[in-house]
């Protein structure tokens, strides 16, 4: 057997071996009350946006990709949602405080108005993630009006 | 004389004027309010010195300027003050690196209840 096909072999079994390591996928959850969805809060196109722009993300409603099944772009995955829930998961908004709710909204005005989120990386694969000059401004009015009904 | 008894007049006045003035320190910023000498006494040691203009290092000034603080918009205040008590309950701040090179400069319990209260109070009021 030629040596190429012997390197051929043994990353096919590289391959299939680390489908068995798990990948601690965080999983889906059904949107409970604590949800921004179900919050008043929302809704309409605004809504809409940060479904389709960072439900991936920061809820607990992933639409999982095929490739979230395969190591090891699954590792990465499930990393990247375990660190973007712990930043912000807007299935549980209701249970952050006043205060914390002020912090995140003034974090999503700095991360979406400076284009940080959606991530590049992110929006190379998922292209209508992408928020365009409108969308961007109505998220950013949409939080200052959040945080103006919270602040004294 | 009676030239004489208005200017002394206007001195005294001038100098009540000065001293109204005078919590203006030499920055030009507001002090006083925003610190109680404690919680300025615990920054001062353990902060300010990476996060003040005078530090070395940008990104400890971009996190955070504690002279900037009264000079925020309220929205930006509580978003900073909530930063601020999210880095103390992890222990995050002074930097593990800063504390291996100066052992000093860890935070003591009763130094990191002062800035926890102090910033959750503030906090607080500007909150409904």
């Amino acid at each position: 057997m030629k040596a190429a096909n012997k390197i051929l072999i043994a990353l096919a079994g590289v391959f299939i071996a680390i489908q068995f390591i798990p990948s601690g996928m965080p999983e889906n959850k059904p949107e409970e009350k604590n949800s921004i969805v179900h919050s008043n809060l929302i809704a309409g196109p605004v809504l809409e946006q940060i479904r389709k722009s960072c439900f991936d993300c920061h809820s607990n409603q992933v639409q999982f990709p095929w490739y979230s099944k395969l190591a090891p772009s699954s590792w990465l995955l499930a990393n990247h949602i375990r660190e973007g829930r712990s930043n912000l998961n807007f299935s549980e908004w209701e249970n952050y405080s006043n205060r914390e709710k002020t912090g995140l909204l003034e974090e999503i005005k700095d991360e979406v108005s400076s284009g940080k989120m959606p991530p590049k990386s992110y929006l190379l694969i998922h292209r209508n993630a992408k928020l365009n000059t409108e969308e961007i401004s109505a998220l950013l009015k949409w939080a200052d009006k959040e945080t103006a009904k919270i602040l004294e | 004389m009676k030239i004489q008894l208005s200017i002394i007049f206007l001195v005294i006045i001038s100098g009540l004027l000065f001293i109204q003035s005078s919590p203006v320190n030499q920055n030009g910023q507001k002090s006083g309010s925003m610190f109680s000498a404690e919680v300025k006494k615990v920054i001062d040691e353990k902060c300010y010195g990476c996060h003040s203009a005078e530090s070395k290092s940008r990104d400890a000034r971009n996190s955070l300027m504690w002279d900037s603080l009264p000079n925020l918009q309220k929205s930006k205040l509580v978003a900073t003050l909530d930063d601020i008590i999210e880095v103390l309950q992890e222990n995050k701040m002074p930097p593990a690196g800063t504390i291996k090179k100066y052992p000093e400069m860890r935070l003591l319990p009763s130094e990191k209840k002062i800035l926890q209260s102090w910033a959750e109070s503030r906090a607080d009021s500007l909150l409904k």
